[in-house]
């Protein structure tokens, strides 16, 4: 049987990966098996109106509301929501410390959502009326800036991680080791005139390209092995174990807090980017989730690594056979992960869902996170 | 043969009257005057006592490293460097010299600029400013080109001959160079020195990719080898002693402690004397203006600014680049090199008082691609400081001969000799199938050699190659490393049918593995 594959995403690092796997492409109303769609036409294939249900043979690149961890509004409310519940049981994953922070779910900057949490926004803006405040792209988001960022060679960064989730219930996460750090062309400085060129503080490269100085070889892109090599050799194994074990932890909890509401659809599967500032103790802070993160490549290394990364997508995804199957129990063998690290597998983990948290009581006691 | 041997009692005396010489010999000294005072120090026992209390504060550690450290650099096997004893070497990097002169003066005379000037107040308060960011520093360099490339380097090298000697047909057919009498190492030579890399035990390393590529499940103990290394490391490291330190590195250095290893090994732990030494550079840089820094900043640009793993560190290498162009300290090297240091006129106000000034002040041309020589550094330090005199100590033991041209088994041309001889005589069939598509195969690993690989490899595998150019005290890594890697890609280049497939064969080392490549160069047959 031959695979047949539709996507309206039009990038060659989509295309030359399923022609390479000897895929045909068909068009939305026709048969397909496997969709790389984007997120407008998953809401209509979703939607209510469609009536459209998919067979076993059909997997598709997006879960229908990836918006309750994509959306920051949303995203934050879930994290809010999942901390408390997390306290409630009274576990030491749910421990505060003497300033009301909670010690290992702190992992968000202080986020208010407006205008509901007004108030608390007022309150905690005469506390520190020196702080730097950002309003994220959706308006009614108000978020504090990381004032303390990781500075390397004098600049600032941020990081994309790519997270690929299989299934949210039970919960299969798989993180890419190919991420990459962004970086600023400009200097760092946090003088008030400074705050106001852009360049200097958004390191998103759909800006920095604006900026005159963008680099079209590295494209500002630096790896993440690079960045642990430059890590642990200048402040040693120990805190850069700690970061790295952070961001993953990080991934994992952002996910949880949102797994009970996604609608886990069996023919679903989604790669996520992670967008992670890293401040000046080494700690990793969420600044937002992407479900559709950018394959459009900027350098011949970006080219390869998107092209690498559509390629262990899908060789995670698809079962042994080949051929896209819903039923299947997405365990892939390790040969298939590629690139991928699994983070976690809930049911290769044994754990029961309905009772999941208890592994977390164990993993806070030994405080590193341990997933395999 | 070179250099002479040198007799135990004269080594000793040049040693004590050059120790005190050395950077960090006043703050040594200091603490020895204070250990003398102390009370522990008793009159009636006084050299016991003394003895004593010098081990107790570890300055028997620091006397002990000075020796060393002027030893690798001075001598080596208890023979002095000597200058070049050839005469037609001589004459041919007299004759390059005079080239890179001319377009230096060329350049200046285009750009009109002057060699080099005083800056103004106002533009002193501007470099001391942004001296962190001279990235940002809006100057055109659109003009400048470097002086001189790798492949500039090898055209020149590859007419020496001597003309003591005439080769015959086939000899001209193995090498271009071989006519040139320097002694180079056998694979069975390099078998013994390099022997450790063989043995068969874990070298960290290995391990270590093992684990980065997510199959250190199919390893015993990974873990173990992991936490062994680094607790002897920390030993190492808590001694101090650089004989110790070297022998480390042989089997592999955990990550977190290569960058306090290497100072141990090439004597850049910074003391007192180097802060100040490192200020005064700096502010030579602010007070004067140099045509040559243009040159730098320009290698910069091209090289490291444009390269996925150096571009974050483009304002460290000026911070280390510009100073190390002031860096008078190192015409030292000049003793004991082939190279003549090119002198300009200075104008003084006073006609008669013009004097004859080197130049540029360290008597150093950078080439294209000379940056590379401190990129990798980067990964392992984030201060000026440790990463200047590091990098300065690198350069003043092994890498400054790789761009001379001498007779030394050390330097560049010994290295091409040693390189052609090896893939000739180990890789026979992979070097006349170059050679019949009119491959040289030294064009290809020329550049190699004379960045030590820097820039071509990942940096992590630059460093562990490095690693063991200091564990072994060794420069010849380089050739072996460079047959190598040919080995390893053999099969492809065998398929080459014409010389642009060759090339394009060998233009991404970035897959290549440092301990791998050199344990298949060290298998190889010697007979």
């Amino acid at each position: 049987m031959r695979v047949l594959y539709c996507t309206d995403v039009e990038k060659s690092v989509l295309n030359t990966n399923f022609e390479k796997r000897g895929w045909q492409q068909v068009g939305p109303d026709d048969d397909w098996n496997f969709y790389w769609a984007n997120v407008p036409t998953c809401r209509v294939i979703f939607g209510v109106e469609s009536g459209y249900r998919m067979h076993d043979n059909q997997i598709i690149s997006h879960f229908p509301n990836h918006y309750e961890i994509t959306r920051k509004d949303l995203l934050v409310k879930n994290i809010k929501r999942y901390r408390k519940d997390v306290e409630k049981e009274g576990g030491p994953l749910g421990e505060k410390n003497e300033f009301g922070k909670y010690v290992h779910l702190d992992f968000i900057p202080t986020t208010f959502v407006l205008p509901a949490d007004y108030n608390m926004f007022v309150e905690e803006y005469r506390k520190n009326p020196l702080s730097t405040w950002i309003m994220v792209k959706d308006a009614y988001v108000i978020s504090k800036y990381i004032e303390n960022p990781l500075l390397i060679g004098g600049r600032k960064f941020d990081m994309r991680l790519y997270v690929l989730v299989t299934s949210f219930r039970p919960l299969k996460v798989y993180l890419y080791k190919l991420g990459f750090c962004r970086f600023c062309t400009a200097k760092y400085d946090t003088s008030i005139q400074e705050l106001e060129n852009m360049y200097v503080h958004l390191t998103n490269v759909s800006v920095q390209k604006h900026g005159d100085e963008y680099n079209n070889i590295h494209g500002g892109k630096w790896s993440l092995r690079n960045l642990e090599l430059y890590l642990e050799s200048t402040q040693g194994k120990d805190v850069t174990t700690k970061l790295f074990d952070g961001m993953k932890w990080l991934v994992m909890h952002s996910l949880k807090a949102v797994a009970p509401l996604m609608v886990s659809d069996r023919h679903c599967f989604e790669c996520y980017g992670y967008d992670i500032i890293i401040d000046n103790n080494l700690k990793p802070w969420l600044i937002e989730v992407n479900a559709s993160p950018s394959l459009t490549s900027t350098t011949v290394n970006d080219r390869i690594l998107k092209y690498k990364l559509i390629n262990d997508i899908i060789s995670v995804v698809l079962p042994p056979s080949g051929i896209p199957e819903a039923k299947w129990n997405k365990i892939p063998s390790r040969e298939a992960y590629g690139n991928f690290e699994l983070l976690l597998d809930e049911e290769l983990a044994g754990v029961d869902i309905s009772n999941k948290h208890k592994i977390d009581k164990h993993h806070a006691q030994n405080n590193l996170p341990k997933w395999k | 043969m070179e250099g002479h041997e040198v007799n135990i009692h004269q080594l000793a005396t040049r040693v004590s009257m050059e120790i005190p010489l050395m950077l960090q010999y006043k703050s040594f000294s200091n603490d020895l005057q204070k250990a003398a005072t102390s009370e522990e120090v008793r009159l009636v026992d006084f050299e016991h006592s003394l003895l004593h209390k010098i081990k107790g504060e570890s300055l028997d550690v620091k006397l002990r490293n000075m020796v060393y450290y002027w030893l690798k650099e001075r001598c080596s096997g208890f023979k002095s460097f000597t200058s070049e004893p050839l005469d037609y070497m001589k004459r041919f990097q007299e004759s390059w010299e005079a080239r890179i002169w001319k377009s230096i003066i060329s350049m200046a005379t285009n750009m009109g600029a002057p060699l080099a000037k005083g800056r103004l107040n106002s533009e002193q308060e501007n470099v001391e400013e942004n001296w962190s960011e001279f990235s940002q520093w809006d100057i055109d360099l659109s003009r400048f080109k470097p002086v001189y490339s790798p492949k500039d380097f090898l055209d020149c090298i590859l007419h020496i001959s001597s003309p003591n000697y005439n080769l015959n047909g086939s000899e001209k057919l193995w090498s271009s160079l071989a006519s040139v009498p320097i002694k180079v190492k056998s694979l069975r030579e390099l078998k013994c020195l390099f022997g450790d890399l063989t043995t068969g035990e874990t070298h960290y390393g290995l391990m270590r990719q093992l684990e980065l590529d997510g199959e250190s499940y199919a390893v015993s103990s990974p873990k173990l080898v992991h936490f062994q290394r680094a607790k002897v490391g920390e030993i190492v490291d808590s001694k101090g002693l650089a004989p110790v330190a070297q022998e480390f590195l042989k089997k592999g250095c955990p990550t977190a402690l290569r960058g306090t290893i290497y100072q141990h090994i090439l004597g850049s732990h910074i003391a007192k004397e180097h802060l100040q030494y490192y200020h005064e550079l700096r502010q030579a840089v602010i007070k004067s203006d140099l045509l040559i820094d243009r040159l730098t900043l320009k290698d910069v640009q091209l090289t490291a600014a444009n390269d996925d793993q150096y571009f974050v560190f483009e304002d460290s290498l000026y911070q280390v680049l510009l100073c190390f162009n002031r860096d008078v300290g190192l015409l030292d090297l000049f003793e004991r090199s082939n190279k003549k240091p090119l002198t300009a006129t200075c104008k003084a106000n006073n006609k008669n008082q013009d004097a004859i000034v080197v130049y540029p002040p360290n008597g150093i041309v950078p080439f294209h691609g000379f940056s590379m020589y401190v990129a990798p550094l980067c990964y392992l330090y984030d201060e000026p400081e440790p990463l200047y005199f590091t990098f300065r100590a690198l350069y003043s033991r092994y890498f400054f001969r790789l761009h001379e041209i001498s007779s030394h088994e050390n330097g560049i041309v010994g290295l091409c000799i040693l390189f052609e001889k090896l893939l000739h005589r180990h890789e026979t069939q992979l070097w006349f199938h170059l050679r019949s598509l009119r491959v040289l195969p030294l064009r290809v690993v020329f550049k190699w050699l004379m960045k030590g690989f820097s820039g071509y490899l990942p940096a992590e595998q630059v460093l562990q190659l490095w690693d063991l150019l200091l564990a072994y005290d060794s420069i010849h890594i380089f050739a072996l490393f460079a047959v190598g890697v040919l080995s390893i890609r053999k099969e492809n280049l065998m398929k080459a049918q014409q010389p642009q497939i060759v090339d394009a064969v060998l233009a991404d080392l970035s897959s290549i593995k440092v301990l791998p490549v050199l344990q298949l160069a060290l298998s190889k047959e010697a007979f």
